[in-house]
This record gives C-alpha cells, sequence and structure tokens, in this order.
C-alpha cells in the first residue's frame, strides 16, 4: 500500500476505519524522512520520540471514537520559526540554535489539540529573510523536482517537506511570498490567510505588520482542511481578528460559474518567463471555458512594491530584532567585557549576513534626517496599493497572477555582486502582504525543464473561500502535481 | 545619499552590530545599491495620501490585572546563556574603580 500517494482526507478515513494505526503512519512518515532528508535537508529537528508518542495518545482518541477530527492521528511539521514548547525553535539562525520556547505557538496548539502529530521543524532562510532557503545557518534545501534546483524561501522546508512526502501537511509563514514562492516552486498549494485571520502568538517576529503563517498541503482540499482548524481569533494576538468562523471544506467543489476573474495587467510585463505568462493564460481559458468571465484590471501602483516592502519590512526587523542581545536567549559571545560588546559582538556572531544587511537597511530607513523621506513615504505608498487592489476587486471576485518571474532556479548560484535582483523578483507576492490580503498559490503543472510552475489567487480580505474554490477549480483543470509522488513512493 | 564605510559604521552602531573592517566595503557597496534603488520611492506623488503602518485598525487590548500564571522564573531564565542566583547575569555596567 502506498500510504504517501493517499490524500488527506483518504488517510483520516483509514485512521477512523482503524485500516492503519497512528503509530504506525507515523512511523511511516518518520521512515520516510530517514530516507530521503539527507539530500533534501528539510528538517532542522525532527522529533521522532514525541511523534510516537503523541501518535499513541492520538490513537487512544480515535479508539474512543467520538468528535474525531479530520487531521486526528496526521503527521505534519512546521517551520522554525513556529514555537513548539519544550522542542527547539531555530529560525534557521546560530542566534537561535539552542533555543527552547518555554510555550507553543497557538496554530500549533490548535493542531495538537485536534490530535495532529507534529513530526519536527522544518528548515528556511534565517528568520525567513531569504526566498532560496539556502541563507540557513542548518544548510540548503533542495528541491525534490531536481536536487540541482532551490525549493523556494523562505518556507523552502516546508514546501519541499510536502512535494517529497516528508509530512501531510506543514505549516509556512510569509512576509512577502515565503508561502507563495516555493510552493510554486516544488508543484505543491500554498496559502497566505488574510491579516489576522490565523494567530501571530508564537511566530518568531520579522515584520509584524505583514507576517501570517499559513498551510502547505498537496491540494486545495488539504489546505482548507487545515485552515478550519489553524483560523480564528486569539486574544494572545492583539492584531487577530474577531470574525464568524467559516467551514473552508464546504463547496469547494462548487464551480466558478460567474466567477468574475481579474488579470491585472502589471503581472504579465516585462520580466516573467514566457513559459509561466502561458501557463497562466491557457488556464484563464480553461477557467473561462468553465464559465468564469476573465477581466482586465489594472495596479498602477504595482511598481512601487519592492521599494516599498523591503523599506517597511526591513524597518519592522530592525525593531523587531533588537530584542537578540545575548542576554535573555539566544547567542551570547563569551569574551565580551562590556554591555555594549556583549550586544554588538554577539549580534555580529549570531546573525547571518543577510539578516546583519536587512537590519542595516531598516536602521538606516528609520534613522534621522531619512525616517521621513523613506519609511513614512513608505507607508503612503503601502496605502495607494492597497487602494489599487480594492479598486480592482470591487470590479471582480478575485485576481490572478505569477507568482514568481521564473520556476526554481539553480541552487549555488553566486549573486554576491548583485543584491537587488532577488529583491525585484518579490514584486508578484509582496504587495499581496503590503495589502493584507489572501493568497492561494497553486501548481499549473511542469515546464520544459520538469520544474513546476504555479500561478498565485488574490482575494478581498477574507474571501479563503472564494480563493479555495478558484483554486480547486485550476486542480480540476491542471491536475494535481504527483510526478514526484512517483519518485518518493515507498 | 552615497553609503560610505563611515555612514555605514554609524548605522551599524545604532544596530548594535560589530561590523569588521574587511566586511565593512563590501556591505557599504550593497547597501548603497539597495538604497539607491529604494530612494526612488522619494520621487513618488503621494499626494494627500496618510500613511499605512498597519492593515488592521489596531487598538490597545487591555484586561483585567488577574495572575493568569504561576511563577516561572526558572523556565523563562533556561533559555538565557548565562544566569546567576535567578537572574540574567552581564558584564558590569558600573565602574567599580
Amino acid at each position: 500500500m502506498n500510504i504517501h500517494a493517499k490524500t488527506l482526507k483518504e488517510l483520516s478515513k483509514m485512521l477512523i476505519n482503524k485500516e492503519i494505526g497512528a503509530v504506525e503512519l507515523t512511523r511511516c512518515f518518520i521512515d520516510n524522512i530517514k530516507r530521503q532528508d539527507k539530500e533534501l535537508n528539510c528538517y532542522i529537528t525532527v522529533c521522532e520520540d514525541e511523534a510516537l508518542e503523541k501518535a499513541r495518545e492520538a490513537q487512544k482518541l480515535l479508539d474512543a471514537g467520538k468528535n474525531i477530527s479530520p487531521l486526528c492521528g496526521i503527521p505534519f511539521a512546521v517551520k522554525d520559526n513556529i514555537c513548539t514548547k519544550n522542542i527547539r525553535t531555530t529560525c534557521a539562525s546560530k542566534m537561535l540554535e539552542n533555543f527552547v520556547p518555554p510555550y507553543s505557538a497557538t496554530a500549533v496548539d490548535k493542531l495538537e489539540e485536534k490530535g495532529a502529530i507534529l513530526l519536527g521543524k522544518l528548515n528556511m532562510d534565517e528568520f525567513g529573510m531569504g526566498c532560496s532557503t539556502e541563507n540557513s545557518y542548518f544548510g540548503p534545501v533542495r528541491n525534490p523536482w531536481n536536487t540541482e534546483y532551490v525549493a523556494g524561501g523562505s518556507s523552502g522546508g516546508s514546501a519541499a517537506a510536502v512535494a517529497a512526502n516528508l509530512a501531510v501537511f506543514t505549516l509556512g509563514s510569509d512576509t512577502g511570498g515565503s508561502i507563495r514562492q516555493p510552493a510554486a516552486f516544488c508543484g505543491v498549494v500554498g496559502l497566505k490567510p488574510t491579516y489576522g485571520l490565523v494567530s501571530r502568538y508564537g511566530l518568531v517576529a520579522f515584520a509584524s505588520s505583514l507576517d501570517q503563517i499559513g498551510p502547505i498541503a498537496r491540494d486545495v482540499t488539504e489546505c482548507a482542511m487545515v485552515l478550519n482548524e489553524i483560523a480564528g481569533y486569539d486574544p494572545m494576538d492583539s492584531t487577530s481578528v474577531k470574525k464568524a468562523s467559516e467551514d473552508y471544506s464546504e463547496n469547494l467543489d462548487q464551480g466558478i460559474d460567474g466567477m468574475k476573474i481579474g488579470m491585472p495587467e502589471e503581472f504579465f510585463g516585462t520580466g516573467l518567463d514566457p513559459e509561466i505568462r502561458e501557463a497562466i493564460f491557457k488556464t484563464a481559458e480553461a477557467l473561462e471555458r468553465n464559465g468564469a468571465r476573465i477581466e482586465k484590471v489594472s495596479l498602477p501602483s504595482l511598481r512601487h512594491t519592492v521599494a516599498c516592502y523591503y523599506l517597511i519590512s526591513s524597518a519592522e526587523a530592525s525593531s523587531n530584532l533588537a530584542r537578540y542581545d545575548g542576554i535573555r536567549f539566544g547567542y551570547r559571545n563569551p569574551y565580551a567585557k562590556t554591555v555594549d560588546e556583549l550586544y554588538k559582538l554577539s549580534r555580529a556572531e549570531g546573525f547571518g549576513r543577510e539578516v546583519k544587511k536587512r537590519i542595516l537597511l531598516g536602521t538606516y530607513a528609520l534613522s534621522s534626517g531619512f525616517h521621513d523621506k523613506l519609511y513614512i513615504k513608505a507607508l503612503k505608498v503601502r496605502r495607494m496599493i492597497l487602494e489599487d487592489f480594492n479598486n480592482a476587486l470591487e470590479k471582480v471576485d478575485c485576481l490572478i497572477a505569477p507568482v514568481y518571474p521564473t520556476a526554481a532556479f539553480r541552487a549555488d548560484e553566486d549573486n554576491s555582486d548583485d543584491p537587488l535582483t532577488k529583491y525585484l523578483s518579490d514584486i508578484y507576492t509582496a504587495a499581496v502582504n503590503l495589502a493584507g490580503l489572501p493568497a492561494l498559490a497553486v501548481p499549473l503543472g511542469l515546464d520544459k525543464c520538469g520544474l513546476p510552475t504555479g500561478m498565485q489567487i488574490i482575494g478581498k480580505a477574507f474571501s479563503e473561500k472564494i480563493l479555495l474554490r478558484a483554486g480547486y477549480a485550476v486542480e480540476q483543470i491542471t491536475g494535481r502535481v504527483a510526478g514526484v509522488e512517483k519518485r518518493h513512493a515507498v | 545619499m552615497p553609503v560610505d564605510a563611515i555612514s555605514l559604521r554609524k548605522i551599524a552602531d545604532l544596530a548594535a552590530i560589530y561590523i569588521e573592517e574587511k566586511e565593512l566595503e563590501k556591505f557599504a557597496k550593497d547597501m548603497e545599491l539597495i538604497i539607491g534603488y529604494m530612494e526612488q520611492i522619494s520621487l513618488i506623488d503621494t499626494g494627500d495620501t496618510e500613511p499605512m503602518s498597519h492593515i488592521v485598525p489596531v487598538t490597545n487590548v487591555l484586561r483585567n490585572d488577574e495572575v493568569t500564571n504561576a511563577c516561572r522564573r526558572d523556565e523563562l531564565l533556561k533559555p538565557a546563556a548565562v544566569t546567576k542566583e535567578g537572574y540574567h547575569a552581564v558584564p558590569n555596567v558600573v565602574d567599580l574603580s
């Protein structure tokens, strides 16, 4: 029996019908991690003993048989910037190499309360800063489709683990595209929820006004099932939004007849790989044949996204990362003679180069003389970007757009003389974070090199149900990108 | 503004990060390129648009001052590299001489 080809729904049914036990299923995934992960490097920490213990507890819930969540007994893993009580949470940084949090993130608590089984913590770009998961103190993550290519980032471990069946689903975090871009690179589905829908309590802050936790899974239905469990108001997060709960997996197959879908012309300009453009246009035509109405819309401020995003996110990061002082937690230089030296040396040795660069950039943008010219200006442009999205989304139900200008790029590319190009490539994803909107990345198939291509569906605030319904329709057209499952099948 | 080694040293001091002399130039070069690009934002006509720091209108959340957990001092000191008698320990901040 090929367990890894089963969907979350099928696995849940098998657990409930006692065709497989929670311990057996968990062991199956741990074995797969041991087999595959040396090459892929998705996991920073594997919690084998804890996972098997939790699987035994989940089995008791399954045996008792009352009000069983579809996630009970399902093995999952989370990005290593999401706190897990008594399990180290490193943010892929030397700074937090030995940090063991005394509490868990709300999203993790919610999943564990339902009996889902935490397999371990996933590799990422240090503190979420990067787009290839090569900026990790624990080494780079490789793309399961072709290990000469990157998995994307910063949630590269979260996306690659799902693609290679090293977890049924995972959680990532998205500040400027960090769930959607690796999901697109690895041929899986990733959702960046509306800002405030999922609690950020326990998510190590990078840029607090942009960060959001979201699910990565192999298909839209699975994403919806996970979102059902993690969404909702949390008094521990002051930006969490109070609203009535919804069943995100309901009516996914309702179809898209009459749905109005916008294609913002600015998303399809120069710089976009022609193969990705063609894949999206073909998908749009197919959606039209299925009853959707495709309309052209415009987001004139989109071109300011990258400058706006990097100013705001770095400014917030420089403030958020000030807490790493070498004293209360994290790396501490053992030789510092004064407090000032202790701060400066601990931070110099504990942070990687990209993190330092962002802190310096943010400090610059907030420093006297540049605060109004750069930071406040970026906040004004942020509102212009939001207004553009609002105007476009008044006319249509959702937008479709590329996730990234290219498919996965080669690992170990030396970009040291060109720090800007990778930043500029965040244009399609980061705009969505600035506007706080939800967006779903769905795979469209493989390109000529055999690498996955993807597309994102962007919607109004809290319109996740529409996005998931549209994503489900895309999935019916393109099919689940299942090739990698064959490669990694047991 | 061009970012040179001297201005970068000042920024690094503000950020409390020590940067070695040999790294300083490379950082300054990267920062100059990035900031050169970011500065285009100052040319955008934003009219009377108000700055937006947060997408959700946020207000202070106040709660009653009730004790919600027991003393967790030892547990919370655990992640620190150096502690002494139940406190965080730092190098001397007062000159004893």
